[in-house]
């Protein structure tokens, strides 16, 4: 048999090259962290360069010390201080928490029904219907940003809506440049990424909402001890997804935010395009990226979040 | 409340969320065609002149160029990346859970925070910012947990009796990938490729840290919305538009064909 297989082999290359060839894979399967190191050498490389050591670069820029003739280098907590003594920064801080759990929460509320309404209310269009809710989210966040310009707008066309019907007697001027408009987008632009995991997690098997009914349980038994704690772990996961994007908006609060919707992110920025205070702006980074490790640590406690993110280790 | 009332309702709720995802994004197309020289209401008449416009507008090109280029490479890197980790994470080795949340990491770091940090990496190091150094590897960086996860899950689905099989018939490791492994997972490599290039088409905040004096298509429209604000932008948008929706329909068949 073995003999036969052989014969039929596709051809492999001859000679010198076929048995280093043979040498390597022979070496490679002796040692299989070998491969393993290899293939995972370019992806841990690229985190080095990407994330490890740019992280590194912050905290120790977060010691520098910021003068007229530049950033110097020192071992001083004067930023963290200039953080904590200034109530402007930790009050923009707790506002853009606020922001972000305002639209994560009402993310969530619109979400959950919309997902229920995607797995279980349709039949026929459901994959057109899910394609249409992943379009936006492969469509630049810049443009959908920009695309409520003309909706909020003093000319724009709820003020053209009400005018028409005649319930308002001059357009007005506070759908934008404030937190409401700020929120209201980034609701827009985020919500796929709260409809997606709790549909993708959402493994509702049709017969356990039968049993539960069978088995004398109402409708809102079932809801609450069946689907509920089925779908937590893609709640979970489109809480931590939402609140990143929205505690991290730089475009929209700088788009349409106003004055009163500027964020903490904005601040940030602001230190390395308009003040050029580069070791202040790196203790915000820190702290940006604090709050973030935070709630995952918090969110850990609900929902395995590896499988959130699709891992499967 | 009966099942069918639910359904309607349940059917109406959904309709509703649609229309406030469609809203702005149907405003902004047919705003394209608007006869005026603001980006609102109200509407002075049908007109292609933004399109137009678009044509001979130089800058743009350059800035759709460099799109283009960066996509291309970003997926072309990131997948190479992505597949190979991904192929690695089919064995089991020590330590396998903790370097597999290092690697899905960047998902829930800011971009923001990121973009700043990567300045100062590139200012430290001396590095020129440009589009093919600097900014490809904020790209690169940015894609590979989305392509290593779509590969990862692909080759979960993977039946790896399929493998064995080509072994049994004397097949090695190298021929066994390029003729079994490789044609089946295909599909998913080519949609994470698209995937990658997607979010690099659109990627801003990391682009805008790392570019210096280069442009992309998202870097020449936040400049042009800090100053002129015309209909010109509703037409680029729109074809953003379109071309989005063209890819994921082009993802979702290559998807299909798989099945």
């Amino acid at each position: 048999m073995a003999i036969e297989g052989a014969a039929a082999r596709p051809a492999l290359p001859t000679g010198a090259v076929r048995s280093a060839r043979q040498d390597l894979l022979a070496l490679l399967n002796r040692w299989g962290w070998v491969k393993v190191l290899l293939f995972l050498m370019p992806a841990c490389l690229l985190l080095m360069v990407y994330l490890v050591i740019p992280i590194v670069m912050l905290i120790v820029m977060s010691f520098y010390r910021s003068t007229l003739f530049g950033v110097v280098p020192d071992f001083s907590w004067n930023n963290y201080l200039h953080f904590l003594r200034n109530p402007m920064f930790p009050n923009l801080l707790l506002r853009s928490i606020r922001l972000a759990v305002t639209v994560t929460a009402i993310s969530l509320l619109v979400s959950y029904p919309f997902a229920y309404f995607l797995a279980r209310g349709t039949r026929r269009f459901r994959t057109t219907l899910l394609i249409l809710v992943m379009v936006p989210f492969w469509t630049s966040y810049l443009i959908r940003t920009m695309s409520w310009l003309p909706i909020l707008g003093i000319k724009g066309l709820v003020n053209y809506s009400l005018m028409t019907l005649q319930l308002v007697e001059s357009p007005v001027e506070a759908f934008l440049f404030n937190q409401f408009s700020v929120v209201l987008t980034l609701i827009h632009i985020y919500l796929p990424y709260m409809v997606v995991p709790i549909l993708s997690l959402d493994r509702l098997d049709g017969r356990l909402l039968e049993a539960a009914s069978d088995l004398g349980a109402t409708p809102l038994r079932t809801f609450w001890h069946v689907t509920l704690p089925l779908s937590l772990p893609g709640v979970v996961g489109g809480i931590v997804m939402v609140f990143i994007a929205a505690f991290g908006a730089y475009v929209t609060p700088k788009l349409l935010g106003g004055s009163s919707g500027i964020m903490f992110g904005n601040v940030l920025a602001d230190q390395y395009s308009g003040t050029f205070n580069w070791p202040f702006g790196a203790v915000l980074a820190l702290i940006m990226i604090a709050v973030v490790l935070g709630l995952l640590v918090v969110a850990s406690r609900f929902a395995r979040l590896d499988a959130v993110f699709g891992a499967r280790a | 409340m009966t099942d069918a009332r639910a359904r309607w309702f349940l059917r109406g709720y959904g309709t509703a969320v649609y229309i406030f995802l469609y809203t702005p994004i149907v405003m902004l197309i047919v705003l394209s065609f608007n006869d005026t020289n603001s980006i609102t209401l109200p509407w002075g008449g049908f007109t292609l002149r933004w399109y137009r416009a678009l044509a001979e507008n130089q800058s743009l090109f350059v800035s759709l160029k460099n799109s283009l280029t960066l996509g291309l490479i970003t997926a072309l890197l990131s997948t190479v990346i992505g597949a190979l980790a991904a192929f690695a994470f089919r064995s089991r080795f020590r330590g396998q859970v903790a370097a597999m949340r290092v690697l899905l990491l960047p998902f829930v770091i800011p971009g923001l925070t990121i973009g700043v940090a990567l300045l100062l990496l590139f200012h430290a190091l001396g590095v020129r910012p440009g589009l093919l150094t600097t900014t490809l590897v904020a790209h690169v960086g940015f894609t590979l947990p989305y392509v290593f996860v779509l590969i990862s899950t692909r080759l979960h689905r993977f039946d790896e009796s399929l493998e064995e099989a080509a072994m049994d018939l004397g097949a090695d490791e190298i021929t066994t990938f390029w003729q079994v492994t490789f044609p089946l997972i295909r599909p998913g490599i080519v949609g994470s490729a698209l995937f990658a290039f997607t979010l690099s088409f659109d990627e801003f905040i990391r682009t805008l840290f790392t570019i210096g004096n280069d442009n992309t298509l998202p870097i020449q429209i936040w400049s042009t919305l800090g100053s002129m604000v015309s209909p010109e932008l509703n037409a680029i948008a729109t074809l953003i538009v379109a071309a989005s929706f063209a890819l994921v329909i082009v993802g979702e068949l290559l998807r299909r064909r798989e099945r």
